[in-house]
């Protein structure tokens, strides 16, 4: 019986992740579309393997300009501006992240929602400009922001709900009345039928960064109750993915995979590369949808994030330790033979008072 | 005797020694571990406040801030943005001139340090070093050198001309940065970074400076106050300051006391009895010669013109016999 279960679940599994490779997958990205051949980015067929859209996508890639701002070179999603309040976002379609189309609106009422850490919410009307849905905005304060689409559609009697949504964030590194401890709590949208939530870690504050080795924990969410059996898939840039099936208190928990090997003197520390979660699921409900009859839902909630590559990587206390010991050493020994040698040996002068 | 000359004459008769000891470790805490209890004086402190001691800076060291704003492009620092440098550099300037090169000599946590670790020979036996005349002369000059790198290299960067990875390029080979974080449980900067050649380099150097700190303030008291940039800049600033150190040379014996007590064996505190303004650039304003000098009036302290500590005879007698019964 157990057998069973387990091989049950596993087509499942594996039925999700050709699901997810060929289904549409909205998510929200900072990246802005290259100015150059924007056609050519918008046309990449976004269903093929990754591994070959990531061939495919190099080639532009590599006459693109490199970000100084943070010495990375924008091969796929660009580093975040964490350290800036203003924030652009782009609706993007595909599980290919280095190619996946930058698209518009279905519907033109459709509204972005901006939720902050103490519960407050923005409401924004989606802007398509170029066939692109994107949104620009300035972020009040230093913290963290969700960032919520709601994008639905009618297809073949089944509603399809799109529900991308993104974790914006202005960073201060100098910024101290920030609450860490607010920081740290997941912004949860209760209004939301499929959510996914990364948690934060408990030491997490703006300058808190994932790096690879680390534990990622997603929660899956719906009207903010946690939801059990649940497929959450990470497919990170480099087109790795896995899939991991949330637990009773709605978790799945992913390690974050090193992909980054550079030669060491093209490695750089702020080297970022992005992942997104992907969550679905399909209920049985009727409807209609602007006169448009249904009778089945299929949700796909997704939330991208970014990762660095992990100070292990880079840092090394045998050398910073063995280096100041050294000198310390070094040092105490040469002061020590300098004065030594410096010292005038005692001399007794005897006077002869007779002479 | 009226009640402010009572007051007045026991400020003098301190125990000078013992009240700074308290006031370093008080300001050594506020620096330090203030942020665990909610202390924030903002990011433009005329001190080594490490700005690496994430958690528990009490505030910041200007020094780092001014460093990032100077390696803006240049576009942006000339431009309106251009006054947050401003007002930071205001803030900066008025948290200084309260206190002058006070911060240093009462304030500054390395200095703190280096106190703490020229105690510590003291009691071991080992006699301290001083410069010659010649290396003094010397090497004073390296401050300004390494005042004018943390303008330039920045300000080169917001040009173009250097690596990001050079924006804070003193911190990267401050003390400061290595060993305040250390108190507050921090060892992550006792590494070598390799995710550059610039990281690496600048890593390499901070750790040796970090080395050569604790070999030279050991032997050496306030070590490296004397190549302190902080302290150059300090003193370009000073003259509209409030604390400042004045000399009565018609007083001044020439005992040389004060020259025997200054930390940093400046010359001109026993030798120069023309200048009233007596304060120089390598001075830390820790008042020692003050409290060393037996000549009433000869060397004062003054806040904003009034005296607030200045040398007698009673006083140095009491401090001389400290510990014995006279002097309790």
């Amino acid at each position: 019986m157990t057998g069973c279960k387990s091989f049950r679940f596993a087509v499942l599994c594996g039925l999700l992740q050709t699901s997810i490779a060929c289904a549409d997958v909205f998510w929200l990205s900072e990246t802005a579309p290259p100015k150059a051949a924007p056609d050519a980015m918008q046309h990449e067929h976004h269903h093929e393997m990754p591994a070959q859209s990531a061939v495919a996508a190099a080639a532009p890639a590599a006459e693109k300009k490199h970000d100084h701002d943070a010495q990375v070179s924008l091969d796929g999603e660009a580093p975040g501006k964490d350290h800036q309040p203003g924030k652009q976002v782009w609706l993007r379609s595909g599980d290919n992240i280095k190619s996946a189309q930058y698209i518009a609106t279905a519907n033109s009422n459709e509204r972005l929602t901006m939720i902050d850490l103490d519960g407050g919410k923005t409401e924004f009307d989606a802007e398509s400009v170029a066939g692109r849905l994107t949104l620009k905005t300035s972020l009040p304060k230093v913290g963290f922001y969700d960032l919520y689409l709601e994008q639905c559609k009618v297809e073949n009697g089944k509603l399809q709900v799109q529900l991308p949504k993104a974790e914006l964030l202005w960073a201060s590194c100098v910024a101290k009345e920030v609450d860490e401890e607010a920081v740290a709590k997941p912004i949860i949208n209760v209004n939301s039928p499929l959510e996914v939530v990364r948690e934060h870690k408990p030491d997490e504050g703006c300058m808190v960064r994932l790096v690879s080795g680390d534990v990622v924990n997603f929660l899956v969410l719906s009207f903010g109750k946690p939801l059990a059996g649940i497929p959450v898939t990470m497919i990170t840039q480099e087109g790795w993915r896995n899939t991991v099936v949330s637990d009773d208190s709605g978790r799945a928990s992913f390690t974050v995979i090193r992909a980054y090997f550079p030669k060491w003197f093209e490695f750089k520390k702020y080297h970022t590369d992005t992942f997104i979660a992907v969550a679905e699921m399909d209920k049985n409900e009727a409807g209609a949808l602007d006169g448009t009859p249904y009778t089945s839902a299929h949700y796909v909630a997704t939330l991208p994030g970014k990762y660095r590559p992990s100070p292990y990587d880079y840092r090394s206390y045998a050398w910073g330790l063995g280096i100041a010991l050294f000198v310390i050493v070094f040092g105490g020994v040469a002061i020590y033979l300098y004065r030594r040698r410096r010292l005038k040996p005692y001399q007794e002068v005897r006077v002869d008072d007779k002479a | 005797m009226t009640r402010l000359e009572a007051v007045r004459a026991a400020v003098n008769n301190v125990q000078f020694n013992r009240f700074r000891f308290w006031l370093q470790l008080f300001f050594f805490a506020l620096l330090v571990y203030g942020g665990y209890l909610g202390v924030e004086l903002g990011k433009s402190l005329p001190t080594f406040a490490c700005g690496y001691n994430a958690e528990g800076r009490g505030g910041m060291c200007y020094l780092m801030p001014l460093q990032h704003q100077m390696a803006w492009s240049w576009q942006k620092l000339f431009s309106v943005a251009g006054l947050t440098v401003l007002t930071g550099f205001l803030t900066f300037y008025l948290w200084f001139i309260a206190l002058n090169k006070g911060w240093c000599g009462f304030v500054c946590p390395v200095g703190t340090i280096q106190d703490w670790m020229t105690s510590i020979r003291r009691k071991t036996g080992i006699r301290y070093s001083r410069y010659t005349w010649g290396q003094f002369k010397g090497l004073a000059l390296i401050k300004y050198v390494l005042l004018a790198l943390l303008f330039i290299i920045p300000l080169g960067i917001g040009g173009g001309w250097f690596n990001k990875d050079l924006k804070s390029p003193f911190c990267m080979i401050c003390p400061g940065r290595t060993i305040i974080p250390m108190f507050a449980g921090d060892f992550s900067y006792l590494t070598i970074d390799f995710s550059s050649k610039i990281n690496m380099i600048m890593t390499v150097l901070g750790l040796t400076v970090t080395g050569l700190f604790f070999v030279g303030a050991f032997i050496k008291k306030r070590f490296f106050c004397f190549y302190c940039p902080m302290g150059a800049f300090h003193y370009l600033l000073s003259k509209p300051a409030l604390l400042r150190l004045r000399k009565d040379g018609s007083k001044c014996t020439r005992c040389g006391d004060c020259y025997r007590v200054c930390d940093q064996e400046i010359k001109d505190i026993a030798d120069d009895v023309n200048r009233k303004e007596i304060m120089t650039d390598d001075c830390t304003l820790c008042l020692k010669c003050v409290a060393s000098c037996p000549e009433n009036g000869a060397l004062k302290a003054t806040f904003a013109g009034i005296p607030i500590f200045e040398s007698t005879e009673q006083g140095f007698i009491k401090r001389m016999h400290k510990g014995t019964p006279d002097g309790k």
